[in-house]
């Protein structure tokens, strides 16, 4: 689990979405398979939380039911559209989705 | 005496009884944030116009209508994580920078309805992501005491401008300590409320389990009022509940029970941030209060099963932003792409800083196919854990006192491990992960002259037990009073 290869953090990136090595203010991909495997080191301490009669239910905190499933007024179209780059007869544009 | 000299109750009290005037109290903030934020970098945007509007209106007002405004008139600083219509909200990222909303956070809108007006948007790690201020795209952050210091993050530019003394109060966010550590380091007050308490909706999400909208100020009373105003149940937000209504008064000089749990700090503090703990409970029990040590048996997994929920629930909020919905958008030529995964890429790539893309990507390595249980599902559990910690603990004791963070501020810019980093987060996730309050108040200075700061904790709708408790202590001393030097 502590050797991270650095081509694993390629493929991160790659399941993230987020293109390594194109802001120049971020860090470069070296600190990140330094700083990636460190941390992931580090998390392996959960392994010894005894797991059993342990519920895995994500909240802490009671909340009660879910609100009713009732149609209410939300954003309009164009406020949904107001900060897109791009917009054309109320849609947002985007490049081919498929890679030709 | 000048209106940045007295506390938000003080203020709006003056303003309602007529003695001085929203506007002028209004002006005297803006002057002081219009001189001093090109040294701190505290604000990102002022609203000059908007809030000399808001504040000439509130005084055009017959004192009738006033007298129903717990805030009437005072200066407010909001950290730019909440959206305020027509008004920028960056999240101190790149990925943000031209964000304009289209609706207004819940928290904004009652504060305005509380009588406050918002004089600006305050700086901050990006999307809440850091614990110095460093990880703004836009500045670093000023810890107003010494410059070259860190204000504790993320919403290190809210506990600037409230310790630099601009505003008597501020908004941040809390996901894992992001009000209560900056207090600490600047020397106010800062309360994460219990989760639920306060509408998320418009606040722009980090870890939406986590997340929770926290209050700046001097004085703990003011920190209670300003939570009054902003909490409630909300339909816009389902997570959001309702408490005691009422808040149930504690009789005065009733004696409460104090827990610490020494065996988690030992041998992990400052010795000055020991000092001046020890000296806070020495206090709080000759008012009476009693101090009874308490098990904390889960504590060690804090901070891991922190940084595994937080960065999973982080990898799918920040997913929306891709550039379709939000500008700017990148591509690999230009501003073209030629294929959207190429854009969605490009985009990310270039509008994440490094912090936000650290975590993202700690984030989608714990939720890869096959490794959930090992990470995500045993995170949850040991939350779980955790929780019962402080059921356990609230059966024997009423409030849980400790130290808010390992030392007091650090220097800008210096290398640090990232796991060193999140380490220092060790005494305020917990809370979090537990969804209970918990409130930091200054205690002392070290011996080279920075603040330090002691955590209340307390079970879930205590937060007017803990103000009390923070009040009680404030009144023998004058740490929330001193000002720094900026």
């Amino acid at each position: 689990m502590s050797s991270l290869e650095p081509e694993l953090v390629e493929r991160l990136s790659k399941l993230a979405a987020i293109e390594l090595g194109v802001n120049p203010a971020s860090e470069d991909r070296e600190q990140l398979f330094r700083d990636i495997p460190r941390i992931v080191e580090f998390l392996s301490i959960l392994g010894e939380l005894p797991s059993v009669h342990l519920s895995t239910e994500l909240q802490a905190v009671d909340i009660g039911a879910l609100r009713p499933d009732v149609m209410n007024t939300s954003q309009s179209p164009s406020d949904a559209l107001a900060n897109a780059p791009l917009v054309a007869e109320g849609c947002f544009v985007v490049p081919p989705m498929i890679d030709s | 005496m000048s209106s940045q000299s007295l506390t938000a109750i003080a203020l709006a009290r003056s303003i309602r009884l007529g003695e001085r005037t929203a506007s002028e109290c209004v002006k005297q903030a803006l002057q002081a944030i219009d001189r001093g934020n090109s040294q701190l970098g505290a604000f990102l945007s002022v609203f000059h116009e908007a809030a000399a509007a808001e504040a000439a209106a509130l005084d055009s007002l017959p004192l009738s209508s006033r007298d129903k405004l717990p805030l009437c008139g005072v200066p407010v600083a909001v950290k730019d994580m909440f959206c305020t219509i027509g008004q920028p909200t960056t999240c101190g990222s790149r990925m943000m920078e031209h964000f304009v909303p289209t609706y207004e956070a819940r928290v904004v809108a009652r504060l305005r309805d509380a009588g406050a007006v918002v004089v600006g948007k305050t700086n901050l790690d990006e999307f809440g992501m850091g614990s110095t201020g460093e990880f703004s795209a836009f500045s670093p952050i000023q810890n107003p005491w010494r410059t070259g210091y860190s204000p504790g993050g993320s919403s290190g530019g809210s506990a600037a401008a409230v310790a630099a003394g601009w505003v008597p109060a501020a908004i941040g966010t809390d996901t894992g300590g992001s009000v209560r550590q900056p207090a600490a380091w600047c020397g106010i007050c800062g309360l994460k409320p219990t989760y639920g308490s306060v509408s998320r909706f418009g606040m722009v999400a980090f870890a939406s389990s986590l997340d929770q909208a926290g209050v700046f100020a001097r004085t703990a009373r003011d920190v209670e009022l300003i939570w009054l105003a902003i909490a409630g149940p909300d339909p816009s937000d389902m997570t959001s509940r309702s408490g005691p209504q009422v808040v149930q008064a504690i009789p005065p000089n009733k004696k409460l029970r104090i827990g610490v749990a020494p065996q988690i700090w030992a041998g992990k503090i400052a010795a000055d941030v020991e000092r001046e703990l020890q000296q806070a409970l020495i206090a709080w029990r000759q008012l009476g209060h009693d101090v009874i040590e308490i098990a904390f048996p889960h504590e060690r997994f804090a901070v891991a099963a922190y940084y595994v929920v937080a960065s999973c629930e982080a990898a799918s909020n920040l997913a929306r932003y891709d550039g379709v919905r939000f500008t700017p958008r990148w591509g690999n030529a230009g501003d073209q792409a030629e294929t959207l995964s190429a854009m969605y890429s490009a985009t990310r790539g270039a509008g994440f800083g490094p912090e936000v893309r650290r975590r993202v990507l700690l984030g989608t390595y714990c939720l890869r196919q096959g490794y959930a249980e090992q990470y995500y599902q045993q995170a949850c559990r040991a939350r779980r854990a955790i929780s019962a910690d402080y059921r356990q603990a609230f059966e024997k004791v009423d409030v849980i006192v400790g130290p808010t963070s390992p030392t007091t501020a650090v220097e800008l810019g210096a290398q640090r491990d990232p796991v060193e980093v999140y380490l220092a987060d060790a005494f305020t996730v917990s809370a979090n992960l537990a969804g209970v309050p918990a409130l930091s108040i200054p205690v002392g200075f070290s011996a080279d002259g920075m603040p330090v700061g002691a955590q209340l904790i307390g079970p879930p709708w205590s937060e007017h037990r803990l103000c009390t408790l923070a009040d009680d202590y404030q009144q023998l001393t004058d740490f929330h009073w001193r000002r720094p030097p900026v």
